[in-house]
């Protein structure tokens, strides 16, 4: 017997608007007031919003909720990012959601490695993982700082990740977590490619390194496809299994139109899945990069 | 007191009694109650199926979808359960859920079609809705639709195994609406739905800096997707199509194409349709469905109209 949903839980939710700020020259972090999806949005999770004069609503990962309000982090690449780039505190927008399934929460220590604007639904984990006193290190990797983690906002931190630009020194690691006013167990590593905060490159000049260091026993990521399938192929030397969050255009955003799927490799078949509704998150072992 | 008299919105699709003339097209409401989530789906007319096959489908490569300015191209290749999947899993939560719906069938062969129909009458399927026109596959369906004399075979043989509502499925990508429509009708179709997606293509030419000879071999400079174009772009064809085949054929005909609101949905009663169906905007708007059902109801008392078929016959433009 089936178990009978309830019916709307998803919206269409009419939200308001409470910030919407810029954290670097092309990405924000919005901030939206809705108790339905604050209380029940999961790490990895993404609500879809409807944008002036798109057909289709645009998906994005929620990035973190607190009480009654949950943020997106967007990078302005088309029409639908510049509408809400003209967000205001005030406005109102059409969101559906939580959709998709999250990140499989377990208690292992774990490294979550976000890229880009997929630093969104990782930085959500991180939160989780840290009111929860799950043991895991937070590697944030962009072009340039984004410091949108309310850790990185210390005026102190960018100084102290400078200081270990270029090595990962365990030490150093401790002493800005025993220094840290932040009630987390975590580590926090930032890597830009510029070096303009924390290590100096991209992910593939530190990853062998941190992953010695940390040794992680679940990784949790999401970012472009190139940095996932990289991440998944060095955590399968270690035989560390990793958890994905994947993205595509989508038209639905529901699991009806079947525009998103994916090949995936289920006990040796190759079957397809839905992003938006099988996913996002998946095994990283699982998918057909 | 008028106030008191219940409205009704009723329409008749043949032997297929639906409260309201609000349907869901195929391939934009899943299976069954999955948008639950964001209405009930027991509150509109019916729910038209995703087209099932006989046997599951895996459906086409990516890219499959290209949004555009007022329209979206599809190229899914008919993804589906396949027809057993179906009435195992899907059947059992649609009337234990009480949702009214039709299945849409389609296959590669005359052979095919009658197989999935012979199923669908054992299993006491109340309409069936036949995809002669989904663009996307290489072969069956829209070529089964474009050509009289394979048309009338088609349906009349699967008219001679379906006992109940059966609806045809037409596309606009023929020379002679009139007389496609024609042809279903003498052949024993109970309704037309029209009009599937249209055959339509995006090309993207990306020219870099250094101009287009040095990528010459880079693929990426030249992306396309062949497909079936939906949404707004394409209610004009949508009107037109209904508006001439409507002069030739008396079955009811099920409308299509673009409707994104309740002005959308009275044009096609306008120019001949007797129910409609929402399609790509089920995807922006999840609720719309819903929505134009408590429109119609709103409007209709507003208007004094007690029943919706006085509200059509006051629509339909006269030839």
């Amino acid at each position: 017997m089936q178990l009978k949903i309830q019916n709307k839980i998803k919206g269409p939710h009419i939200v308001e608007v409470l910030s919407n700020i810029k954290l670097s020259d092309d990405t924000w972090k919005l901030t939206f007031q809705n108790q339905t999806i604050a209380k029940t949005a999961k790490p990895g999770q993404f609500i879809s919003i409807l944008c002036e004069d798109l057909l289709l609503r645009r998906p994005f990962s929620v990035a973190n909720v607190k009480d009654d309000t949950f943020e997106i982090i967007y990078k302005i690449k088309g029409k639908g990012t510049k509408y809400l780039s003209s967000l205001q505190s005030g406005d109102s927008a059409d969101v559906i959601g939580p959709l998709g399934n999250g990140f499989n929460i377990e208690n292992k220590s774990s490294l979550l490695i976000g890229c880009g604007v997929g630093i969104a639904p990782i930085n959500f984990l991180s939160d989780i993982f840290g009111k929860t006193g799950v043991k895991h290190t937070f590697v944030e990797c962009s072009q340039i700082a984004l410091c949108h983690c309310e850790r990185s906002r210390e005026p102190n931190f960018l100084t102290k990740c400078q200081k270990i630009r270029g090595t990962i020194h365990q030490p150093l690691i401790n002493k800005w977590i025993a220094s840290s006013q932040a009630p987390r167990n975590d580590n926090h590593i930032i890597i830009t490619e510029d070096g303009s905060a924390g290590l100096e490159g991209r992910l593939d000049d530190h990853l062998e390194n941190i992953i010695n260091e940390v040794k992680p026993e679940k990784i949790y990521t999401c970012g472009p496809n190139p940095a996932m399938k990289y991440i998944v192929q060095t955590a399968e030397k270690h035989k560390i299994p990793v958890e994905v969050a994947l993205e595509r255009d989508f038209a639905c955003g529901t699991g009806v139109c079947m525009g998103c799927v994916i090949q995936i490799k289920e006990n040796d078949t190759i079957i397809n899945k839905r992003i938006c509704k099988d996913g996002p998150v998946f095994k990283g072992n699982e998918v057909l990069w | 007191m008028s106030n008191l008299i219940k409205l009704d919105t009723s329409v008749n699709i043949s032997k297929l009694k639906l409260k309201n003339p609000v349907l869901t097209a195929s391939g934009t409401f899943g299976y069954a109650n999955e948008y639950d989530d964001f209405m009930n789906v027991g509150n509109i007319g019916a729910i038209v199926t995703k087209g099932i096959t006989l046997n599951p489908r895996t459906g086409n490569p990516q890219p499959r979808i290209k949004e555009l300015k007022n329209g979206l191209i599809n190229s899914i290749g008919l993804e589906n359960i396949g027809i057993h999947n179906f009435i195992e899993k899907k059947l059992p939560v649609l009337r234990e859920n009480n949702i009214n719906f039709i299945i849409n069938i389609a296959g590669e062969s005359i052979k095919e079609y009658v197989e999935l129909a012979k199923i669908c009458q054992s299993n006491n399927i109340e309409a069936v809705e036949l995809n002669l026109s989904c663009p996307n596959v290489k072969s069956g369906c829209l070529e089964f639709g474009k050509d009289e004399e394979t048309l009338y075979k088609l349906v009349s043989e699967v008219r001679n195994c379906f006992n109940n509502t059966l609806i045809v499925k037409l596309s606009s990508n023929v020379s002679f609406p009139e007389k496609i429509a024609k042809t279903a009708e003498n052949a024993g179709a109970d309704a037309i739905s029209a009009i599937n997606t249209v055959k339509a293509m995006h090309v993207e030419v990306k020219i870099a800096a250094s101009g287009l000879s040095p990528a010459r071999n880079d693929n990426a400079i030249f992306e396309y997707i062949k497909g079936g174009l939906s949404g707004s772009c394409i209610k004009p064809l949508a009107l037109n199509f209904i508006y001439e085949i409507r002069q030739h054929v008396s079955i009811p005909i099920i409308g299509m194409g673009g409707i994104s609101c309740f002005q959308d949905m009275l044009e096609f009663f306008a120019v001949g349709a007797d129910a409609i169906q929402v399609g790509t905007a089920n995807f922006t708007h999840p609720d719309l469905s819903e929505a134009l059902v408590s429109e119609l109801n709103n409007f209709m008392k507003q208007q004094n109209y007690e029943s919706l078929a006085e509200l059509v016959k006051d629509l339909r433009y006269e030839y």
